[in-house]
């Protein structure tokens, strides 16, 4: 048997822009925060998994907060990283060699849509030069193919939107607080039809932290304890559709996401229908409405109508990024899956505020995509 | 694959060999490119005055692979999932001894 795993504190670093502060101080914040929270020292921490793309190597920060000796691994694994530092922590405990720990993320990039390192992804460098491997791109063609097959409407993406940036405004660690209309969001300007500005999220800084400790000793550090019930994280197969790909093959495979979802179900052994709310990558609204349904929580196309009733809004019957998600917290790569279980354990203690899913969430439910072309998924539950 | 890659991602094999695909496909999906890409990597135009717009896309080649690719046409009204795609090579701008710099795109079958 192995051992159940309990996140017993949880601390954040306001997403958005610090003039001021690195990304590493942002997280080195959230670490705090998180200890605080759990009313731990650092010198309990037996271990740490952490990381960021663009803000330095997250071991470094034991020169502030600590030199106590622990074993401190760096993760970077694109926009998985911090799903992959989870991953790592939980797993640690998991199988017994250590009993607390700590999984932190964090991140500072530059303003404007992400420059590709067209070499650092196994390409030529003809590929960014010729004005091809923007991430946005890839995310309009998927959309736009979608809305093809499956009759998703631009009321629709508009609509996912505006949900964001209203949920951000009643979420005092966003980024975009202020709600805009759907007018206003379907007017912006188009970067990458069919997506406009405001359906994008843009990268942004930040930072997370979550400590992590075996289930029969979290009462040492919380009286409402949140289980992992699974975390996975898949890349992908032949014949998807993927981020920075000059070529796809003609056989269809569903993606990483499929996969990752399905893995974490069995490994919690519950299903989509035992879920109570779920944040999902959005990377922008498009990709909120696609990976409803690659997560199993729909049928592809059923999306039009369950966003056009409400059904994702937090007081709907399947509330979907209730902190506002990527679109209003904005996208620092290394903190972002961390800031969707941390929103997650705020809404199973029943501590969301203004945003609280009503009727005493029990399971929760979190889904990070990027490149090139990796997914991670937890499930959590009270 | 495009392009020619030493390993196979479907069988994990090591012997790979190089063919000549079709110059004529149909168009799988598409955007508009509505913004100057960065530069670097970008070797175009990204003066944010006189940038225009340019489609991307992927096109099917019957019996291939899906090429992702410029294409010719940028207006939203003109491109539709399934339409006849043909390569061309278009200018993309001119290096520092003066010589134009070519890619490749796909462009509406008239």
């Amino acid at each position: 048997m192995s051992i159940d795993v309990a996140i017993v504190g949880i601390g954040m670093h306001e997403f958005g822009r610090t003039e001021g502060v690195s990304g590493m101080d942002q997280g080195v914040i959230a670490v705090r925060r998180a200890l605080a929270d759990a009313g731990a020292a650092w010198n309990d921490m037996q271990f740490a998994f952490g990381g960021s793309m663009a803000a330095g190597a997250a071991d470094t920060m034991v020169s502030t907060l600590g030199l106590t000796g622990l074993q401190f691994i760096n993760v970077m694994n694109g926009c998985a990283t911090g799903g992959s530092a989870l991953f790592s922590a939980y797993n640690t405990i998991r199988s017994g060699v250590f009993d607390l720990g700590i999984a932190i993320g964090f991140d500072k990039h530059e303003r404007g849509a992400f420059r590709v390192n067209t070499k650092g992804a196994g390409l030529g460098d003809w590929y960014g030069a010729s004005g091809l491997a923007l991430t946005t791109q890839f995310f309009g063609m998927k959309i736009n193919r979608y809305m093809h097959e499956y009759g998703i409407t631009q009321s629709t993406l508009a609509k996912v939107a505006s949900k964001a940036f209203r949920n951000g405004s009643q979420n005092p660690m966003a980024w975009r607080r202020k709600p805009l209309s759907e007018e206003e969001i379907a007017n912006s300007p188009m970067l990458s039809y069919p997506l406009t500005q405001y359906m994008f999220c843009n990268p942004g800084e930040g930072g997370v932290a979550l400590i992590l400790c075996r289930a029969d000793k979290a009462h040492l550090y919380t009286d409402k304890p949140i289980y992992l019930r699974a975390a996975v994280v898949r890349s992908r197969r032949f014949g998807s559709f993927e981020v920075l790909a000059p070529s796809i093959a003609l056989e269809h495979n569903a993606g990483p996401t499929v996969d990752a979802s399905k893995a974490a179900f069995e490994m919690a052994g519950i299903g989509p229908e035992d879920v109570d709310l779920a944040q999902l990558q959005d990377t922008e609204t498009g990709a909120e409405v696609m990976h409803m349904a690659e997560n199993g929580f729909c049928e592809h196309g059923e999306q039009e109508m369950m966003i056009q009733a409400g059904e994702t809004e937090i007081g709907g019957r399947f509330p979907v990024n209730t902190d506002g998600g990527c679109l209003a917290n904005g996208e620092p790569i290394g903190a972002s899956g961390l800031r969707q279980v941390y929103e997650n354990v705020l809404q199973l203690r029943g501590d969301a505020g203004a945003r609280q899913v009503p009727n005493d969430p029990r399971v929760a439910y979190t889904h990070v995509y990027g490149a090139p072309g990796i997914s991670g998924v937890t499930i959590l539950s009270r | 694959m495009f392009p020619v890659q030493s390993g196979c991602p479907k069988c994990s094999g090591d012997t790979t060999e190089t063919v000549t695909l079709g110059r004529r496909g149909t168009l799988w999906t598409w955007t508009i490119q509505g913004f100057p890409p960065k530069a670097p990597p970008y070797a175009g135009d990204t003066d944010p005055k006189t940038f225009r717009a340019f489609g991307v896309g992927y096109v099917e080649l019957p019996g291939e692979v899906k090429v992702e690719a410029r294409l010719t046409e940028a207006d939203p009204e003109k491109l539709k999932i399934g339409m006849e795609m043909e390569l061309v090579i278009v200018p993309l701008t001119t290096d520092d001894n003066g010589d134009e710099v070519v890619t490749f795109a796909f462009a509406p079958v008239a």
